[in-house]
């Protein structure tokens, strides 16, 4: 398992990348309010898939889990604990 | 003159308290309240355009039941409207309204504005009492609405539709569909697609029920589903890529749809794989291709489908509706007969769902919409080739400006991206030919690696037909109006601009 701090920091690159010039350190409403849609969704699977090595259920995609990069590490952290 | 939108409308009020749309925060409108809200927008934009017709109205819509009599009231006042998507980017909205010069912007939100233009939210509207009498006739034949094009070529132009042309497409529609008062359907293109007439005006013909989902949702795949069950959902039209968001995930396996009997998709091309996976969940639903351009109000051709493809097969685009003229031409001009399958040609449009033109631009209308065959009227050239099969089906071969000649072959680059889709773990693919280079290069987003991708393709295609160079990319890039973002690609990974 990856330590988590570079977790987080690959998170944002990997967000970075998928929305250039959105601020995807801080924000925490990033599902919430359209930024993450269903394409920036399926695009994270993906890149979260082959970066951390888990398959993300389709009952943990919810906004809630998306709003901010810590939302996601918590997430990625806990499919990676039960597994 | 022909009846024009007030005769649907008041036939409409008949359904009285019955639902006609209702959205995502709880709001809903039932068929008379959409009549008297529509009749009382009508007449407050009649008096603000001091009888002024034939003009555009521009409305932001969002995902709203607020939107729906904005829309009607603006053509029941003898204008046209034009819907623009709230969430596009400002400056790209901006250019929209430059380019048409609207008498009016309506809004959702007061407190905004749109600078340079007339703008006024929608609950600034509400205070004007419904005179049908203030509102003029409205000729069927005229403007009822304009839509921009994909602009695909990234120049976008208005194109203006009447309400003849659209409401012979919801008739043959719901002939051919079964539509009745009984349905719910579950609305997910945004107004300003064309593609979303169906949704808008199915109810006003028919009495069924439109549930316009919230954008959201399509992030949040088991809640979209639960909301289908849960509003008991009989019939969606959506994009590929918004189907795909339920198959993908595996959601279909664990929430059942018991109520969902029809599922159409439009706009492009739907994978095989996606397919299905809906087909295995809901055996007993009708699933059915649609096709059309934004040059016809609606849709032109479909086909229902009965068999199972496989994942590097193309689901035929069918056959036309009732009322519409789908002709196939070749270089000559000649017309290709259904029972001569394998000759390739253009898809022209002609017949009643035509558009009138397109807004303030004379030349463009005169060069597009063009006198047909001997015997045909008007026709519009789609840019897309396609061919009979042996059932008589239309089959979408490549677009015109996509097909490209390598060492003296005639390749698709349609066909190499159907046959990278086909490779499990690429959801995406687009190919790129550099002329001067003469070389194919295929973009492609997912999670398969270059060198599967590679072996599959090598199984796949002929030789002649395998890319140079493969590219994988984090995502696809998507131009304004959500289709691949070729130019974009081109200039990034093929060394230039003007590259199919």
């Amino acid at each position: 398992m990856i330590e988590s701090n570079a977790m987080k920091e690959q998170i944002i690159s990997i967000l970075q990348d998928i929305l250039p010039g959105e601020d995807v350190t801080e924000s925490t409403t990033l599902a919430d309010d359209g930024r993450i849609d269903s394409l920036a969704v399926v695009e994270l699977v993906t890149e979260f898939s082959i970066a951390f090595d888990v398959e993300i259920p389709f009952s943990d995609l919810v906004n809630e889990n998306f709003n901010s990069a810590e939302a996601m590490e918590a997430m990625i952290l806990r499919l990676q604990q039960g597994t | 003159m022909r009846p024009g939108i007030s005769k649907i409308l008041a036939a409409c009020a008949a359904w009285g308290d019955k639902t006609a749309f209702l959205d995502c925060s709880g709001a809903s409108l039932s068929f008379a309240q959409l009549h008297e809200l529509s009749l009382r927008l009508g007449t407050a934009f009649r008096h603000m355009l001091k009888g002024a017709t034939g003009r555009p109205i521009a409305v932001v819509a969002d995902r709203s039941v607020r939107c729906i009599p904005v829309l009607l009231g603006a053509a029941l006042s003898g204008s046209f409207y034009v819907p623009l998507d709230g969430s596009l980017p400002e400056a790209r909205r901006r250019a929209m309204l430059a380019a048409i010069q609207p008498e009016l912007v309506v809004g959702l939100a007061e407190g905004t504005s749109e600078a340079g233009f007339r703008y006024i939210s929608v609950d600034e509207l509400y205070g004007t009492l419904p005179d049908a009498d203030e509102l003029p006739p409205v000729d069927g034949d005229m403007p009822l609405y304009g839509i921009f094009t994909s602009g695909s070529t990234g120049f976008s132009k208005l194109v203006l539709k009447s309400y003849a042309a659209l409401m012979s497409f919801i008739k043959a529609y719901i002939e051919t569909f079964g539509f009745s008062e009984r349905d719910v359907l579950g609305s997910q293109i945004p107004f300003s697609f064309d593609a979303s007439t169906k949704d808008l005006y199915t109810p006003l013909a028919c009495g069924a029920s439109t549930l316009i989902i919230d954008k959201g949702y399509f992030a949040q795949p088991g809640r979209l589903a639960e909301l289908l069950r849960d509003q008991r959902v009989t019939s969606i039209v959506w994009v590929p890529s918004a189907l795909s968001m339920l198959s993908r995930f595996g959601v279909l396996g664990h929430i059942s749809l018991p109520d969902l009997k029809r599922v159409l998709f439009v706009g492009e091309q739907m994978p095989v794989r996606q397919l299905n996976i809906w087909r295995e969940a809901l055996p007993d639903a009708l699933f059915a291709n649609l096709y059309g351009v934004s040059e016809n109000a609606g849709n032109c051709l479909y086909h229902v489908v009965e068999k199972s493809y496989g994942e590097d097969e193309r689901i035929p685009l069918g056959k036309p509706f009732p009322g519409t003229q789908v002709l196939l031409l070749d270089e000559a001009g000649a017309i290709i007969p259904p029972d001569q399958p394998d000759l390739q040609g253009e898809l022209c449009i002609g017949g009643e769902i035509l558009a009138l033109s397109y807004y303030n631009d004379p030349e463009a209308t005169a060069s597009k919409f063009v006198p047909g065959p001997p015997g045909v009227g008007r026709i519009y050239h789609t840019g897309d080739l396609a061919r009979y099969d042996e059932a008589g089906d239309l089959v979408f071969c490549s677009r015109r400006d996509h097909q490209i000649k390598l060492h003296g072959y005639r390749i698709e680059l349609g066909d190499i991206e159907c046959a990278a889709l086909a490779c499990p773990g690429v959801d995406a693919a687009c190919c790129l030919f550099d002329p001067g280079k003469k070389k194919l290069t295929l973009c492609y987003a997912g999670a398969s690696g270059e060198a599967a991708l590679r072996t599959h393709l090598k199984g796949a295609l002929p030789a002649y037909m395998a890319p140079g160079s493969l590219v994988r990319l984090e995502k696809m890039p998507l131009n304004a109006n959500g289709k691949t973002d070729r130019v974009a690609l081109a200039r990034r990974y093929c060394g230039g601009g003007d590259v199919p």
